[in-house]
């Protein structure tokens, strides 16, 4: 591709990204989505496009069509993260969790530094039903954005639904921790707490929840259902006056009787106020048809009985009348103020001054309770108090007398003393009313509400409790019943799902027990299998003993005539013979020393647990060792060296076997060192530790072939061509006679310049206090 | 006068071996090829000064059996016994230990491996006899 065509091809790009932008802050966001695919199609392999499209679609209103056109836009070229991610929000939102999963994993695959799309796939799978999966991913979020909390949480929550609610628990704390104080963390860490039979924590942390976010209706219930009050953090205008505050906050009841009683005060007050008003009203009316009677019964005698006498009957009248009737005054007046007639006679004949019955109401002197008595006006009377009342008066039919006014005065402590009982008895009857219509209406609400939410009450602490069968009888429609019927519903949810974990649970009890069975029964097997063994391991070991001995009774019986033959006890000899019989006891010799180390390495095997254990000098015994390979040193000419082998090693043991360690390695080295080389054996005691180190110049051991040494049968490849003889079992037998002991060998080696090997052997004194220990 | 040892083993050419072995010494040597017959050799005299037994030995009585047996008779009491085993001795592993001192083990004067080394044995039996001489 040519310089110029790539700048062209760029020059392009950047102008549909431009136009594509535009478009896109323009609010066109069909046409940029347009021009990006028309570069996709186009075989581009710039990122921003798909970048522009991410952005772009899940901004608009129908999921469904911007998923298809970002669905085509990712099949194009190599989609980015952001794209894939955009597609599975969107995939997500439409609820295909199956293709949002294999979009994000592509997502993933394509950017795996990606948080946020680790967190969609985490909800993805989380919403699918693939809790683990869930765990995985929200774990990974979490993990590339420590400052995911949503991440965080969704963990715990995935983590909780496994059943994973200690782990939950340390997401959410780690969440708090981390300064997120969040209602909803508070929420889950409170089920969480509860799943794991916390209580005390969880009722805390549904109370700080509901504390953070007082309509948490979900912490409440999960409270109430504790058996715990959800206010318990809460402080309500009622904590001035504790008592009543608690007992209106707790007390359905006491709320409802409490407002019925305000409103029944109200009405007994306005009940008694209209009582002892119509009362009054009543007195009255009684009053103004007992003054109007008066009057018509003076207008009559006016009327009728004028001439004859008429003012003398009018008098008499009076009087009679005001005696009668129990007024304080009766008095008739002519319009000029002249008293004709009156029940106090004293008065009779007098004039009263600024008389005006038209305005009888306006006097000054009227004083409290006018109101309360209409027209009528209290004078002060010499006989006290009393109720006044002015009637104009027709003229007399003969005109006699002539027209005037009728005055009545009723003394008012009588109608005083009347409407005092009736408002006493208005008060009592209100009161009465009130406390009982209170009573009736607690009485009723106790009935109606209070006994089913004690039931209900009852029913979720039997629930609480573990009773999951608790269902209350069918309560009808209204607001209890409604509640009673929600939690009938929740109860029966929970025992579904208590019979779900404990299907789970018995699921798992039956697969553990299969499990122990099958486990139990293959343990069995290889125990019967090792016991198997280990006979036969001891019939081997009793039959390798018989062989060996079988071998060695006629093996005796050959040395020793070998042996008789070789010093002439037979008669002499000619050289070949000598030589030859020579030979044959050097192999016989051999022979024995092969099965003697069989024997030795089978007995050690199987009697290795009780060697024998005596006090004894390991210096004086290598020591001895040393000197009888001295020798066979001198004869093949290689020095021996010896150093500290005098010094006393006291420690317990088998005097014989460690005879045979030192006398083995001495001979190996020895047996393996040209003439001319050096043995070195120096034996020391290094804290509680004998040493005894024997280390040679000879051919030394193939690296590859060191670990080998100590095993039975091993004879270094360069060792059999140096020496015939050897049964690859000396080592093996040190070994074990060293680890008897509670030692341990060790040897190092440089192929054609030497071998070392260092023995350590406990002292006594650790030896004494181990079986002190034991 | 020298010495007389007897050999008590039912292996013939160990025996033969040995008789060389020792009569070259200067011992005067018999032998019986079982616990029974060494009983009659001894009944029939003369008393030997030290005895070479096999512990593994056909018959009624081996070596074991043979050696408690011959404690009890007053006059072998104190016969030097000198026990060969084709059992390991060396490695010190063994079940039978030769100290006499010991009640628990086998009341021997020595005990010696199977292909038997001459010059110890040797040894070993001029160390026993030399009081009688």
């Amino acid at each position: 591709m040519s310089t110029k065509g790539a700048s062209s091809e760029a020059d392009a790009s950047a102008g549909a990204r431009h136009d594509a932008l535009a478009a896109a802050s323009a609010g066109r966001v069909d046409d940029a989505c347009r021009i990006c695919l028309g570069v996709i199609d186009g075989g581009s392999a710039e990122a921003w496009p798909h970048e522009l499209l991410a952005w772009l679609l899940p901004q608009k209103s129908d999921t469904r069509a911007a998923a298809e056109v970002l669905e085509r836009a990712v099949q194009r070229g190599s989609p980015p993260a952001a794209a894939l991610h955009a597609l599975g929000t969107l995939y997500y939102r439409l609820g295909a969790f199956g293709k949002a999963d294999a979009v994000l994993q592509r997502a993933a695959e394509a950017d795996p530094y990606r948080g946020d799309v680790h967190y969609l796939r985490g909800l993805v799978q989380f919403h699918a039903g693939r809790g683990r999966e869930a765990v995985g991913s929200f774990r990974q979020a979490a993990r590339l954005d420590p400052a995911n909390n949503a991440a965080r949480y969704q963990l715990a929550v995935a983590l909780a639904r496994l059943g994973r609610h200690r782990e939950a628990i340390e997401q959410l704390r780690a969440l708090l921790q981390g300064g997120v104080d969040d209602a909803a963390a508070h929420y889950r860490l409170g089920l969480a707490h509860r799943a794991l039979g916390e209580m005390a924590d969880a009722a805390y942390h549904f109370a700080r929840s509901l504390e953070i976010d007082p309509c948490d209706e979900a912490s409440r219930r999960m409270l109430l259902m504790m058996g715990r009050r959800p206010s318990g953090l809460r402080r309500g205008p009622a904590a001035w006056l504790p008592w009543l505050g608690a007992f209106v906050r707790t007390s359905l009841v006491a709320r409802v009787a409490l407002v019925a009683a305000a409103v029944f005060v109200l009405a007994g007050g306005g009940l008694a106020t209209w009582l002892v008003r119509s009362a009054e009203d009543a007195d009255v009316a009684a009053f103004r048809a007992r003054a109007w009677a008066v009057s018509d019964a003076l207008m009559l005698t006016l009327r009728t009985e004028a001439d004859a006498g008429g003012t003398e009957r009018l008098r008499s009248d009076v009087a009679a009348l005001a005696r009668e009737g129990g007024f304080t005054l009766i008095r008739v007046m002519s319009k000029s103020g002249l008293i004709l007639a009156s029940s106090q006679p004293v008065e009779t004949g007098t004039s009263m001054p600024r008389t005006d019955a038209t305005c009888a109401g306006c006097h000054d002197g009227s004083r409290l309770r006018e109101g309360s008595w209409g027209r009528f006006r209290v004078v002060q009377e010499n006989r006290g108090p009393g109720l006044e009342l002015l009637r104009p008066l027709g003229a007399s039919a003969g005109g006699t007398l002539p027209a005037g006014m009728l005055h009545l005065v009723l003394p008012l402590d009588e109608v005083e003393q009347r409407r005092h009982g009736r408002r006493l008895e208005a008060l009592a009857i209100g009161t009465g009313a009130v406390v009982l219509v209170a009573l009736a209406v607690a009485l009723i609400v106790r009935v109606l509400v209070r006994r089913p939410l004690a039931a209900l009450e009852a029913a979720a602490g039997r629930v609480a409790a573990g009773e999951l069968t608790t269902e209350l009888p069918d309560p009808g429609t209204d607001e209890v019943g409604r509640l009673v019927t929600a939690f009938n519903w929740m109860t029966r949810e929970l025992r579904r799902g208590a019979d779900e974990v404990e299907e789970a649970h018995r699921d798992l009890e039956q697969r553990v027990e299969d499990a122990t069975t099958q486990y139990r029964s293959a343990s069995e097997e290889l125990k019967a299998a090792n016991e198997r063994l280990l006979e036969f391991d001891r019939l081997k070991s009793a039959y390798v003993q018989k062989v060996v001995h079988d071998l060695r009774a006629p093996l005796a019986a050959v040395l020793i005539s070998l042996q008789n033959a070789d010093e002439g006890l037979l008669g002499p000899l000619d050289t070949r013979a000598k030589e030859t019989i020579a030979r044959a006891l050097a192999r016989a010799h051999a022979m024995d020393r092969l099965i003697a180390d069989l024997l030795d390495l089978e007995r050690l095997r199987t009697e290795a647990a009780r060697p024998v254990r005596v006090a004894l000098d390991a210096g004086e015994v290598f020591a001895k060792a040393a000197e009888a390979a001295r020798e066979r040193a001198e004869r093949r000419r290689v020095a021996l060296e010896t150093e500290g082998l005098g010094a006393a090693m006291p420690l317990a043991g088998d005097p014989e076997g460690l005879a045979s360690v030192a006398a083995n390695l001495v001979d190996n080295a020895v047996k393996y060192t040209r003439a001319g080389g050096l043995v070195r054996v120096t034996a020391a005691t290094q804290g509680s530790e004998a040493v005894l180190k024997v280390s040679d110049s000879g051919i030394g051991i193939p690296a590859a072939e060191l670990p080998l040494v100590f095993g039975e049968f091993f004879r270094a490849s360069n060792a059999r061509a140096v020496e015939h003889e050897g049964t690859g079992l000396g080592l093996a037998i040190v070994r074990r006679i060293v680890e008897a002991h509670g030692g341990s060998i060790a040897v190092e080696s440089v192929l054609g310049s030497g071998t070392t090997f260092t023995v350590r052997l406990p002292l006594q004194a650790q030896e004494v206090r181990a079986q002190g220990a034991a | 006068m020298a010495h007389r040892i007897m050999v008590v083993d039912d292996d013939p050419d160990l025996v033969a071996g040995l008789k060389l072995f020792l009569e070259s010494k200067g011992f005067e040597v018999s032998s019986a090829d079982s616990g029974e017959a060494a009983f009659k050799a001894l009944e029939a005299g003369p008393r030997p000064d030290a005895m070479i037994l096999d512990v593994m030995m056909a018959g009624r009585a081996d070596g074991f059996i043979f050696v408690r047996r011959l404690r009890k008779m007053e006059p072998y009491r104190a016969l030097p016994v000198v026990m060969l085993t084709g059992m390991r001795q060396a490695t010190g592993f063994a079940p039978v230990r030769d100290d006499p001192r010991d009640p628990v083990f086998l009341p021997v004067d020595a005990f010696m491996e199977k292909p038997v080394d001459r010059e110890k044995l040797l040894s070993k039996l001029r160390e026993v006899v030399k009081p009688a001489a």
